[in-house]
């Protein structure tokens, strides 16, 4: 379930082309193939050159092999497929690095991959209009331990432990574009060892 | 007659901190009738009566002297509180000269400037700091202006750029939070940064409060008072400390509640700055415990009836929930039902 009302989440939106652009980056994760492929049918008829398009797509267990292969084959001028979302963050900033004048940024997938997407962009400058985004796939959430700063991935409770200070943290309704992630907070700090229920909640 | 300045106070471990009767007289009672929710609270900053905490633009008060060097101690251990993003250079020295400015001119025993052109001359001689620089070249500065600045003046102190109709929080020095980052803020937005507050978003509070400030004119600064509540005198109340002074809400009992709660209000101010267009945002902090704030009979009344009806969402939010309870019953015999007269004035 995708929880709304949480004033400092970015706001999602469904992909449509943006037809000021000159370049069109697809940048793609899971379940993100369906809105893309949606998107890139939707430039075609637009008008947009199917070589004005390039696509960069990982994989994971919440797309189906057909999905993957739909990714394989796209429509796009060029096609790039990775491994883990660690090697298509780099191969994206070699890109931005290179030229952003004129692109466009269309992000599909899940908030904790996307955050971390328009966080690159952001260090390159590339305003807030000149990137699209719409949520698909898990809720997880990508948190962000205040006490040390360590960056715990993958969150789907209410409390976790941090990865790195080993701290029990209650996930805030609280979200940073800078870091791409939530706020947490150690919840037994008043009282140690106080830990109320931990449930699935971000799935 | 003005502050006598204490010299030994402690914001954390022994916590040696007490207010004198004419702190308490003057202290901003955040309570305007015996009851409290938001609402948009914004009113000219313009000068209040002789002694009180407005009559200058930037009160100095007998706390001057611990508050900088508990901020000192805050940023030797987390360097991060001080943070500016470097298209903000030109606000900060904004906030340089309306800082000097002020400070010199309303307190002119404890801070001197002098300005021969661009060459400033700076002596504070509460913290014994004297420099010389030119204003607009930040080498001839120990530190970045608004870091320099900073630590010589009370409260935390926010700057907001000013762009597609918004505001964008890019530079500050944040070391006496009421638990909130300003680490993890950076960036934000006007709302987005206020995101956790409850209710208010819903009474629209900061839809107006935004419209509001985004015409807020050079020279006619405005000011609101916000409140919490903070076990112990401890200013450093932010969530990168919180499993430091966490426990000490559980540690409040019917025996040590009037001294060990206190009520923490913040003048909240609000300045455009002139070169940059950019928003200073001061938030100066004034914490009374309850066994002060309960010398003035209207204050206890009408702190008890406050707390004592305080909307549930707000006793959350504001970390109350562990002791509230005791801070009404030590109030409750103080209350004999007699009406207050309106407005926070000791009576």
């Amino acid at each position: 379930m995708l929880i709304r009302g949480i004033k400092s989440k970015p706001v999602y939106t469904p992909l449509a082309p943006d037809l000021g652009g000159r370049t069109h980056l697809l940048v793609g994760f899971g379940v993100g193939a369906e809105p893309l492929t949606r998107l890139m049918a939707d430039c075609t008829l637009a008008g947009v050159t199917k070589a004005s398009r390039r696509l960069l797509y990982v994989t994971d267990k919440s797309a189906s092999m057909a999905m993957h292969e739909m990714m394989r084959h796209a429509d796009a001028g060029e096609v790039q497929l990775f491994k883990d979302s660690a090697s298509l963050l780099s191969e994206f900033e070699t890109i931005l690095k290179a030229s952003i004048m004129g692109t466009r940024l269309y992000v599909a997938g899940p908030e904790a991959f996307m955050g971390l997407v328009m966080r690159i962009a952001a260090r390159f400058n590339l305003n807030r209009d000149e990137i699209r985004a719409e949520e698909c796939g898990s809720p997880a959430r990508r948190v962000h331990c205040i006490h040390c700063r360590a960056a715990t991935e993958d969150v789907t409770t209410n409390i976790v432990q941090c990865v790195d200070c080993q701290r029990w943290l209650v996930v805030r309704d609280h979200y940073s574009r800078r870091l791409a992630a939530y706020m947490g907070v150690m919840i037994d700090a008043e009282v140690p060892g106080e830990l109320p229920p931990i449930e699935e909640v971000f799935v | 007659m003005s502050a006598v300045f204490k010299t030994d106070e402690t914001f954390r471990d022994d916590f040696k901190y007490s207010n004198s009767p004419r702190a308490i007289r003057r202290f901003p009672l955040p309570f305007v009738e015996d009851k409290y929710m938001y609402s948009v609270n914004i009113e000219p900053h313009v000068p209040g009566p002789k002694d009180s905490i407005t009559e200058f633009q930037f009160d100095v008060d007998e706390h001057y002297i611990g508050e900088c060097r508990d901020r000192e101690i805050v940023l030797k251990e987390d360097p991060l509180r001080y943070q500016a993003l470097p298209h903000m250079m030109s606000a900060q020295w904004d906030v340089l000269e309306l800082l000097m400015n002020h400070m010199s001119k309303d307190y002119p025993e404890q801070f001197s400037l002098s300005k021969q052109g661009n060459r400033w001359s700076w002596h504070n001689k509460l913290l014994n700091i004297k420099n010389e620089f030119t204003f607009g070249d930040p080498s001839t500065l120990p530190r970045e202006p608004l870091d320099y600045i900073t630590r010589q003046a009370q409260g935390d102190f926010v700057v907001m750029d000013q762009r597609d109709g918004d505001f964008y929080i890019e530079a500050g020095m944040v070391t006496t939070p009421a638990d909130w980052s300003m680490d993890f803020d950076m960036g934000m937005s006007f709302k987005e940064w206020h995101g956790p507050v409850p209710l208010a978003h819903e009474l629209n509070v900061f839809d107006r409060a935004l419209k509001f400030l985004l015409n807020l004119r050079i020279n006619e600064p405005v000011r609101r008072l916000n409140w919490t509540m903070t076990v112990n005198p401890r200013l450093d109340t932010s969530p990168e400390f919180y499993p430091r002074w966490g426990s000490d809400r559980a540690s409040v009992t019917a025996d040590n509640v009037a001294d060990k709660a206190h009520i923490r209000v913040e003048l909240q101010g609000l300045w455009r700055l002139p070169r940059s267009n950019a928003m200073l945002f001061g938030i100066r902090c004034y914490l009374i415990s309850i066994r002060e704030l309960a010398t003035i009979p209207k204050w206890a009344r009408r702190t008890h009836r406050t707390l004592r009806d305080l909307h549930p969402a707000l006793v959350d939010y504001k970390g109350l929930t562990r002791y509230r309870d005791h801070v009404v019953n030590w109030l409750a015999p103080l209350d004999d039902g007699s009406p207050t007269t309106s407005g926070n004035a000791p009576e």
